[in-house]
């Protein structure tokens, strides 16, 4: 009688990496179920859109899926040179279709579908298949591919807001407000412009489409860590060192406990903390390595949301620390042999969060103070000129870099902007398509009732600003 | 924290029955081996030898082998040995008269000084029989305050050493009871798992003569069974290489048994139980046989394999080896056969999911290992030489792979 | 046409050695930038292969360096001074890359490498070989970035003072929006690296 000879334990558990991924797919389906409820029955039953348009993130992220599985396919056949039918196994072994639907998800409604397609694209070969196919990525390939996004089409990712929440509301999502308040604010304009912090929690605000309803994302994270699919260290240091750290900033600054409960429950906080930033291939093994990330992760998010003009913080900060896991790990295994080190990186934290906690509640109280001239060290006057009632003032003013311009002011009232470097400002076009200056020119009576241009709100601010700052000049 | 994985444990398959008296072959083929080390032999064709005469030694330790039966040597061959090699072995025919080299009845099996029952373990070839083939007396030269009995048995399907605390609980408890005193140990625990009732009831009628010794259940855990662990679980001591730096010894309960042998009537253990059992067998059962015994032979006895693709494992199915055919002789640490169908086909790239590093009982990084395979200086940093080759890593990962193979290779990398 | 596979091909700089690729990352965001620099490495790289196997005989070994980089300085100066005064807004295009075409790697390395061991006519010739190749490569990834960065190609525009040209060719209708990853200089980098790979990829084959 023939016996196998083989290596290694006989016996095998049950679980393998297609359960695995069926699990997290599983976590997935009540968040897309209610992204396609908010985005196309809502929209459809309440606004006069038709029922083919109002199914557009159904269209996304079978886009989205769809192209990251073929360009996966495509990749194995014919740069790999593997055959069709090798191809299509390899493809279903490896989480291609994961990327797809995750990148679809942390998009606003509003993005065409040819966008999606380039980002997953984008995503799957440049995050996935150039570092050497599944298992050897360092990098999130649906955050590779919102990454592309973002840089090559940024004016399309402007506006989150479906048509049922346009009639509704008006102005953008909670974190864009947030920032252009200058990081305080009361909890009516933070929080009561689109309804209660119940409202932020089921996910009836504006927002990406997967990432709105916490409650859905919270029932997923609790199914994945029972039956121990995910690595559930990352995602609840993460929140903890966020809402920690916002807490301190929010008593520093004189708000109550809504402030971090706004910070966790808004933008894509809780989504990329589940399901992006704990992607197996790309987080770290030891146990001690995985609180140092969600720890890190917490620290980088909360700099660039008070630090930056950007308004949030996750998928940058989680691309950062995928570059940084192997350092992790590298603690994880040598504490794990001389544990009496781990005050080395308690303290360098430590050390961290006080400057940077110290650092932002000095920086939002200025600002604070600075309301009554709000404008003032926003607007620099740099020249002034004077030839007959012309006067030519020459000026900066903070935009998302500095804008330097000339001003002609003819009997008080302002006759033409010339803007003479604008290299800060990568949405100029937006400003320019809008022939906004031509608008601010003929509203400067009423300046503050003028709209900033959807998707460069800061570059319109500066133009603003110049104008009251250069009347307010002329009015001395 | 004690690390490990809940595994179906399978044992009720080979409960059902009495175990089956197979002690009297026409043949043994004992191995000239001892804790993975060869052994010379001490005798030549013709020879007659009774039970209990030396027939090989080990000699860097100077520890005997010695026959189990009475008979002739007919030949010096090569048999297959539980390690899946072939090893030189002593061919002797039974003449089934069972006489020893010197009979002798000990009344009070408490009545010998330490070095006396060093002495004795030691020409009676009392070696660890939970696996190991370590020689028993070696442990006993240290002094120790705490005697552990391991009747743990973690490893899935095995039942040998249930049964025989079954049939012999109270030599078990006289002899536990002697070596307490002659080595004036404090305390002496019986470990077994909690949910094993055969051997709780066993003990329970007998155990209330003697005040020192305490049965201690622990958690159904694999593994277990590992010294390391035994030893959190029961005392809540850590060590760093050897039980007897903290004073402690952890003895298998069929060691224990074979100790009482050598104690009462001061000669070699020549049977022991071994379980045939899995599901590729049709009736799955214990066995009481002769050392050297050629299990194929009596397993045409009892039943018939069953099912395609089929293994045969020397042991249980965790830590066992799987040989190619089923000539396997019986060794003093042989505890079963398993014979289990082949059934998995999937295969994948390691996705780095950590399951390997929290399950790892030695608190090792399987998968950091198995990506620095090649950068020896990388791999002693991440200590391989701790892995027990228990086999939870590659159990658990999702992907299929043999991570314990790269850990076992990172081992031999590392200790040049 | 062979020839101008050649120049592409073999021993190219830009793509085969990837020597001097600041400058090509820097200023191709225009189409007209990335040709006119080209000319300009063009003739410099010339003019200092000319003069440094001129003088190939008379510099020792131990003041080599110092001496080519005054040579390539010079010239580069005078450029900078010409086109300063014939086309400004080209000169603030540029911007601090044309400074830096002293310490360009093609120049220097061809200097070095070739132009201080071989005879005058023959350095001349390597000169010219190794600009028609940078200039060729740098006009592709020129063209290519600002037609998927802006969806406009500039034939002329900042030197239209001197030729009183200019052209802009939008290629693009306003429906079609234009990829701004290719005007970072990130996307630069990426379509460099696609275009090295698909030419070295393709080498054997010429």
């Amino acid at each position: 009688m023939k016996f196998i000879k083989e290596n290694g334990p006989h016996i095998k558990s049950d679980d393998n990496s297609s359960k695995i991924m069926t699990r997290v797919l599983i976590a997935l389906i009540p968040i897309v179920c209610y992204a396609i409820f908010k985005n196309t029955i809502l929209v459809y039953f309440f606004t006069s859109q038709s029922f083919f348009s109002s199914l557009h993130p159904l269209f996304m992220i079978i886009t989205g899926v769809c192209v990251s599985l073929v360009s996966e396919v495509l990749w194995f056949k014919f740069v790999l040179k593997k055959s069709f039918n090798n191809s299509i196994k390899e493809t279903k072994k490896s989480f291609s279709i994961i990327p797809g639907l995750l990148l679809s998800l942390v998009l606003p409604t509003n993005v065409p579908l040819w966008v999606v397609a380039f980002g997953a694209f984008c995503g799957t070969i440049v995050g996935k298949m150039l570092y050497g196919g599944f298992g050897q990525n360092v990098f999130n390939p649906a955050l590779i591919g919102y990454l592309f996004i973002s840089v090559s089409y940024n004016s399309l990712l402007g506006s989150p807001l479906n048509a049922y929440e346009l009639d509704a509301l008006a102005g953008a999502t909670p974190l864009t407000n947030l920032t252009s308040l200058g990081y305080y604010g009361v909890y009516d304009s933070v929080v009561g412009s689109y309804g209660s912090l119940l409202n932020f929690f089921t996910g009836t605000i504006p927002g990406a489409i997967g990432e709105v309803s916490k409650l859905l994302i919270l029932v997923g994270f609790l199914y994945l860590a029972i039956t121990k699919t995910i690595k559930w260290r990352i995602p609840i240091t993460y929140i903890l060192t966020v809402f920690i750290l916002t807490a301190i900033i929010g008593y520093g600054i004189g708000l109550g406990l809504w402030y971090p409960l706004f910070h966790v429950l808004s933008g894509g906080l809780l989504f990329g903390a589940v399901f992006m930033a704990t992607d197996p291939v790309t987080s770290p093994v030891t146990q001690i390595g995985q609180v140092l990330h969600g720890i890190s992760l917490g620290i980088l998010t909360v700099a660039i949301r008070f630090l930056t003009p950007y308004p949030e913080g996750v998928m940058t900060s989680i691309l950062f620390m995928n570059m940084l896991v192997p350092l992790f790990d590298k603690i994880g295994v040598k504490l794990k042999y001389a544990f009496k080190k781990i005050y080395i990186p308690i303290i360098i934290y430590l050390i961290l969060v006080v400057v940077l906690v110290l650092t932002i509640i000095s920086n939002v109280n200025n600002s604070k103070n600075n309301t009554v001239d709000d404008v003032g060290n926003k607007v620099t006057i740099t020249e002034t000129k004077k030839d007959g009632n012309k006067t030519t003032y020459i000026v900066t003013s903070k935009g998302w870099g500095v804008i330097k311009a000339e001003v002609e002011v003819v009997d008080k009232e302002i006759k033409s902007i010339i803007v003479t470097d604008k290299t800060g400002e990568t949405q100029w076009s937006e400003i320019e398509k809008e022939n906004y200056i031509y608008k601010v020119i003929t509203n400067q009576k009423d300046i503050n009732n003028l709209d900033a241009v959807s998707g460069s709100t800061f570059s319109s601010n500066a133009l603003k600003n110049i104008v009251k700052k250069v009347l307010s000049e002329e009015l001395k | 924290m004690i690390r490990g994985l809940k595994i179906d444990g399978k044992k009720e398959m080979s409960l059902s029955e009495e175990i089956i008296d197979f002690s009297s072959p026409d043949k043994v083929y004992v191995p000239l081996m001892n804790n993975n080390t060869p052994c010379d032999c001490l005798v030549k064709k013709g020879k007659k030898v009774k039970k209990g005469t030396v027939i090989g030694i080990r000699k860097n330790m100077d520890f005997p082998v010695l026959s189990p039966v009475s008979g002739i040597v007919v030949d010096i061959d090569k048999c297959l040995y539980l390690n899946g090699e072939e090893v030189p072995c002593v061919v002797i025919e039974n003449d089934k008269k069972e006489t020893v080299l010197k009979k002798v009845l000990v009344d009070d099996i408490a009545k010998y000084t330490k070095e006396e029952f060093v002495e004795l373990l030691k020409k009676c070839a009392v070696t660890g029989m939970g696996g190991s083939d370590f020689p028993t007396f070696f442990k006993y030269k240290s002094d120790a305050s705490f005697l552990i009995v391991n009747a743990v048995e973690c490893e899935p399907y095995l039942t040998a050493d249930m049964m025989l605390v079954k049939l012999k609980a109270e030599a078990i408890l006289e002899s536990i009871d002697a070596i307490r005193k002659i080595n004036n140990i404090k305390k002496c625990f019986i470990a077994f798992k909690e949910n094993n009732d055969i051997v709780r009831n066993a003990f329970l009628e007998y155990i209330g003569r003697y005040e020192d010794i305490v049965l201690s259940p622990v958690k159904n855990i694999y593994p277990m069974g590992w010294e390391r662990h035994l030893v959190k679980s029961v005392l809540n001591l850590e060590y760093e290489r050897y039980p007897s730096e903290v004073g402690v010894i952890v003895n298998n309960v069929s060691t224990i048994f074979a100790i009482y042998k050598a104690l009462k009537f001061q000669r070699n253990i020549t049977k022991r139980i071994v379980t045939i059992t899995g599901e590729g067998f049709t009736e799955p059962i214990n066995v009481l046989v002769k050392v050297g015994t050629d299990m194929s032979s009596i397993i045409k006895k009892i039943g018939k394999y069953k099912g395609e693709k089929l293994k045969f494992i020397a042991g249980g199915p965790m830590m066992g080896t799987a040989l190619s055919s089923d000539h396997i002789v019986v060794s003093n640490n042989l505890g079963a056969v398993t014979i289990i169908s082949d059934t998995e086909d999937y295969k994948n790239e390691c996705i780095s999911c950590s399951k390997c590093v929290n399950v790892c009982p030695a608190k090792l990084c399987p998968v950091l290992i198995m990506k620095n395979i090649d950068n020896v200086n990388e791999l002693k940093k991440l200590h391989p030489e701790l892995c027990v080759e228990c086999g939870l890593c590659s159990y658990v990962c999702p992907s299929k792979l043999g991570v314990r193979d790269f850990v076992v290779k990172a081992k031999g990398k590392v200790r040049q | 046409m062979k020839k101008v596979l050649n120049y592409l091909f073999k021993e190219n700089p830009v793509f085969v050695l990837v020597l001097g690729i600041c400058s090509v990352l820097a200023v191709t965001t225009t189409f007209e930038k990335s040709y006119m620099m080209g000319i300009v490495v063009l003739i410099i790289l010339v003019i200092s292969n000319f003069l440094v196997s001129l003088i190939r005989k008379i510099v020792s070994e131990e003041i080599r360096i110092p001496v080519y980089i005054i040579i390539i300085s010079t010239l580069v100066t005078l450029i900078e001074i010409i086109l300063n005064k014939y086309s400004k807004p080209l000169y603030d295009a540029f911007g601090i890359y044309l400074p830096l075409i002293v310490v360009n790697c093609i120049i220097l390395g061809r200097a070095l490498a070739f132009a201080s061991k071989n005879k005058v006519f023959d350095s001349i010739k390597d000169g010219f070989k190794s600009g028609i190749g940078y200039l060729i490569a740098i006009s592709i990834i020129g063209f290519l970035r600002e037609l998927f960065g802006n969806g406009t190609i500039t034939i002329m525009n900042d030197i239209s003072s001197i030729t009183g040209y200019r052209e802009i060719i939008h290629v693009f209708n306003n429906s079609v929006i234009p990829n701004k990853l290719f005007l970072t200089s990130g996307g630069a980098f990426i379509l460099l690296g696609i275009l090295i790979g698909i030419i070295n990829g393709r080498r054997g084959e010429v």
